[in-house]
Parts: structure tokens; sequence; C-alpha cells
């Protein structure tokens, strides 16, 4: 059998630093109070320090949070804006070069158009397909710089 | 309040079921008085060395939980937790500062420098040697602090060799009540003595 290792220095006072941390959690509040008044403290202001110090930490951790989120919220608006002037005039003028270069399609619209019977897609049915094409060139700008 | 905390050591295991942010909030919101003074206390034995003023280490040990920082398990003991964490922390900073120093030599009564020379044997970094001839300074200052009081000096021997509850008091021949008096002795004249805590 062989004897047990003598602890090192380090494990010695870490061994130490246990057993008071242990003896401090096992005091009483009335121990505890006369220890804090023996050193010269006061027990009081000890509680009101660590009242403070965890209010302040909640507010720390809530600014945090609300920044992180501000920046989140604006990292997703950067990603979905709105189409500007310039993005639309773009999609447009690429729309109707697929529509002027693609005869099937040209064909589709005027049919849709006779079935509508309102002399061409609407509007809206315009403005759906700008806004896809802006969307899809958005698409095709982040996989060419990723 | 929390009594008979155990000081826990490890970090949960992937899997563990620890408390969310609510419940990390709601225990805060539930510390007693005499589990703040708890923390107080305990915050003193850890600062040393750390660089911290008084009540940051609490702060951040508070941020770390609420954060997530830091996950507390549901079966460990919300007070644990806490001091658990301010010891993680300090120890971190205790090490971080310490290789910001740069070693130095120290030279010996006799002339020659007292360095980190005895890494002869490969078994100690110079960084090491270094914390161990500290660590070795400040459990002997410790001692010497109790040299009026033999009973401290055996229950400190005691605790410095991990003997605790029967273990110790086999080793010092003192009974429970004996034992918690020179631990209350220990406590109180540590305060005292280190009111920002020990290095290393």
């Amino acid at each position: 059998m062989t004897a047990p290792r003598k602890p090192s220095s380090r494990e010695e006072l870490a061994n130490i630093e246990d057993a008071l941390v242990d003896a401090i959690l096992n005091a009483t509040a009335a121990e505890l109070r006369d220890e804090i008044k023996d050193a010269g403290g006061d027990p009081d202001r000890c509680i009101t320090d660590m009242d403070s110090a965890i209010a302040r930490a909640r507010a720390a951790c809530a600014r945090q949070t609300l920044e992180r989120a501000s920046a989140e919220l604006a990292e997703w608006q950067s990603k979905n804006e709105r189409p500007t002037s310039l993005d639309r005039d773009a999609a447009r003028a690429r729309f109707e070069r697929m529509r002027s270069g693609d005869s099937e399609l040209a064909s589709k619209m005027m049919m849709a158009a006779r079935k509508g019977g309102q002399g061409g897609p609407s509007q809206k049915d315009l403005d759906g397909v700008l806004d896809d094409l802006v969307e899809l060139e958005r698409l095709e700008r982040e996989d060419g710089s990723g | 309040m929390m009594r008979n905390a155990t000081v826990i050591r490890e970090r949960p295991a992937k899997g563990t079921e620890c408390l969310g942010p609510d419940e990390i909030s709601a225990a805060f919101e539930g510390l007693s008085a005499e589990d703040k003074l708890k923390l107080s206390a305990i915050e003193t034995v850890f600062r040393g060395g750390t660089g911290f003023g008084p009540n940051e280490l609490v702060y951040e040990a508070v941020c770390r939980a609420l954060t997530g920082n830091r996950n507390c398990p549901r079966k460990v003991p919300f007070m644990a937790f806490m001091v658990e964490t301010m010891r993680s922390i300090a120890h971190h900073e205790r090490s971080k500062r310490r290789r910001e120093v740069p070693l130095t030599l120290v030279p010996c009564k006799g002339g020659a420098a007292e360095g980190p020379p005895d890494c002869a044997s490969g078994q100690l970094s110079p960084e090491e040697h270094l914390l161990e001839r500290e660590s070795a300074d400040a459990v002997q200052s410790i001692h010497e602090l109790f040299a009026d009081d033999p009973e401290a000096q055996l229950v400190l021997m005691g605790w410095a060799e991990g003997r605790r509850g029967k273990a110790l008091r086999e080793a010092t021949g003192l009974d429970q009540a004996a034992l918690d008096y020179a631990a209350k002795r220990i406590r109180s004249r540590m305060r005292k003595q280190y009111p920002n805590g020990w290095t290393p």
C-alpha cells in the first residue's frame, strides 16, 4: 500500500480556499454580520452593494440584449429593404428585354390579356414581377459576393 | 436562504438540464439577505489578484448567468453555482494577468538567482514553478496568522490536506463544535487580514 501523495502548495491553497468558502456557506446570518462588523464593515451596506451589483448586471444585460436585437433587425431590414426606383428601373428594363426576346412569353402574356379582358397584365401583376426580379438580382449579387 | 451548499467544480456536461433565463432571473430575485452576505464574503475570498474592485466579481458572475454564458444545472443549488462561477472568473482573470507579467529572477541571499530553474525535472513550467512558490508563501502566511491559535492551525493543516467532516475530526482530535468554532475564528481573522482576498 502506498502512502497518500502530499498535495502541492497550489493544491493546499486551493483546499484551504474551498474549506473557507464552505465555512462561509455554512455560517449563519448572525455570525456573518458579526464578522463583517468585527472587520470594520457594515453588513447592511454589504447587502445594498450586492443588490446594486445585481441590478447593474440586469440593466447591462438588458441593454446588451436590446442592442443585439436592434442590430439583427437592422441587418434583416438591409436584406429586405424595399426596392429603390433605380432597382425597379433596372428590373423593368430587364423584364422588357426578356419579353422582347422570348416569343413564347410574349404570346402567353397576350393570351392572359385577352382572357383577363383588360388589355394586358394588371399594374399589380407587373409590380409583382418587378419585385421578384429585384429580389432575384439581389440574391445573384449576394451569391457573386459570397 | 441556502445552507450547506457543497462547492461544485465541473461545468455542466452536454445535455444536462439547466435553468432557463426566467428561472435564473427568479433565482436572483429569491436571494435572501443572508445569501447576499455570503456572496459578499465569498467574493472577498476570490477577488485577490484578479484586479476586480469590490462587488465587481459578483457583477461579472451575475452577467455571465443572465446572458447564459454560464449555465446552472437544475440539480445544483443556485448559491453553489454562483460560487463556482465567481471562482472560475477569478481563476481565469488571475491566469490572464499572470501571463501578462514577465517572469523575473529573484536573487537569493547567496547572490545566485532564484528563478524558475527547477524545471530540469521537466515537470513544472517556469510559470507553474513560480505559482507553486507563491502558493507556498501564501500557505505559510496563513499558518503564521494563527500562530497564537493551535486549534485553528490544526484545522488549517487538515483543510490544506483536503480533510473535512469525520476525516478532519479524526486528524485534529476535535469534536464538531470545536471545529465549527475554529472555522468561525479562521473566517473572521482571514476577512480582517485579507479584505481584498489573497494571491495567488
